[in-house]
């Protein structure tokens, strides 16, 4: 074996070379970042979050709270579909009717029953979970990356919550339905793909 | 093999090993804090440790036996299990109680005593076994479990018995939703690691 300077030079370059970490991408704190700004990056996703909690303080008590308690839920069981690969036809479709609906449904003050709203909110909620469920086997840390994203899911909620108690002036509930009619016509581009 | 071909591989072998980050180093940590951090660096354990402080505290079940003494008994046992490592449990089984947890939560279900108690024990089990000390001493293995129970236990008890002190509507409602997060994150790694994927 025949070796001289630059191989041993090589050699010990490729030994000494260690991973480059300048932006912590990966582990738990890699994955529970890149969960966390999934929703927020993409606007369907957060206008029909935002939606989802306007429509439940809209509605008030109980759906107030309930709504964005069913959406998560129902949001896992959709990811579960999209992990296991069951194919769900027009998923990016149906993301972008939700916010069209759910603005839509604040904007004309439609007020269901109560089974009615969650279970519009659920179904929704599905496409919205396929749609996480796909890219989760790619995070870092599954687990911290699936915590991320409900997080800011429920605070993109909360957020909707808050704007939607204006309800109670009636210059808030003219505010609040023209937040909803906004939320709507961005779900209409969306649609239309115009965003 | 000549001296300058054992050189090579000796320089090789000297400049390739990496650090174990198993579960991430902290200079200069001892294994009795190693261990009470082990419970808040595992996010399974965080999850499944938050559900079951929500739930005692919920349930308002904190001091009684099928409560806070049934999820030290469970955590004992768990803990004695790992020290000499008896079985090993798939970090699966930390998740599904978490979700279970979390349903149960989120709904506020009214369980039975039994179903209480066999709930906050699995969940001390669960969190035991799956805590293997990685220290090689025998001192050093029984500090990191004696470090892991006690912050595991500290950690419960804090979030349980504030729990049971919230009294207003919507404190009882944060509650609720904080277990459909829980849910929701377990029940989606559940089916990654059913799919395979994990």
């Amino acid at each position: 074996m025949r070796l001289r300077a630059p191989g041993l030079a090589l050699l010990l370059t490729l030994g000494l070379t260690i991973p480059a970490l300048a932006h912590e991408g990966g582990g738990v704190v890699g994955g529970f970042a890149s969960g966390f700004t999934h929703p927020l990056l993409g606007w369907d996703h957060l206008v029909a979050m935002v939606a989802v909690g306007l429509w439940g303080a809209f509605l008030g008590v109980p759906a107030v709270w309930i709504l964005p308690m069913v959406f998560p839920m129902v949001m896992a069981f959709g990811g579960a579909l999209g992990v296991l690969e069951v194919p769900l036809p027009a998923v990016e479709t149906g993301i972008a009717a939700s916010a069209a609906v759910l603005g839509a449904m604040v904007a004309l003050a439609v007020r269901p029953p109560l089974w009615v709203a969650a279970a519009i909110v659920g179904t929704f909620a599905i496409f919205h979970g396929h749609a996480h469920g796909t890219e989760l086997p790619q995070a870092a840390n599954a687990l911290a990356y699936s915590l991320g994203f409900v997080i800011a899911t429920g605070l993109l909620h909360l957020t909707g919550i808050g704007f939607g108690l204006l309800v109670r002036w009636p210059a808030g509930a003219v505010a609040v339905r023209l937040g909803g009619a906004a939320i709507a016509l961005a779900g209409v581009a969306l649609l239309a793909g115009l965003v | 093999m000549s001296a300058r071909s054992v050189a090579v591989i000796l320089l090789v072998v000297v400049t390739a090993p990496r650090l174990a980050l198993a579960h991430g180093s902290i200079q200069g940590m001892g294994s009795f804090y190693g261990g009470m951090l082990h419970p808040f660096l595992v996010p399974a354990h965080v999850l499944v440790l938050l559900a079951l402080g929500l739930f005692l505290g919920q349930q308002a079940i904190v001091d009684l036996p099928v409560g806070f003494p049934a999820f030290m008994g469970g955590l004992a046992t768990g803990l004695l299990v790992a020290a000499f490592g008896i079985v090993s449990l798939p970090s699966l089984a930390v998740l599904a109680l978490a979700a279970i947890l979390g349903v149960v939560v989120a709904t506020a279900a009214a369980l039975p005593p039994a179903l209480c108690a066999a709930l906050t024990i699995g969940a001390g089990l669960a969190v035991g076994i799956d805590s293997p000390p990685d220290a090689l001493t025998v001192g050093g293995r029984a500090a990191a479990l004696i470090g892991t129970g006690l912050s595991a236990i500290l950690g419960v008890f804090y979030a349980a018995t504030l729990v049971e002190r919230l009294r207003r509507g919507w404190q009882r409602i944060l509650v609720r939703i904080f277990g459909s997060w829980i849910c929701a994150s377990a029940f989606l790694v559940l089916a990654l690691a059913l799919a395979g994927k994990a």
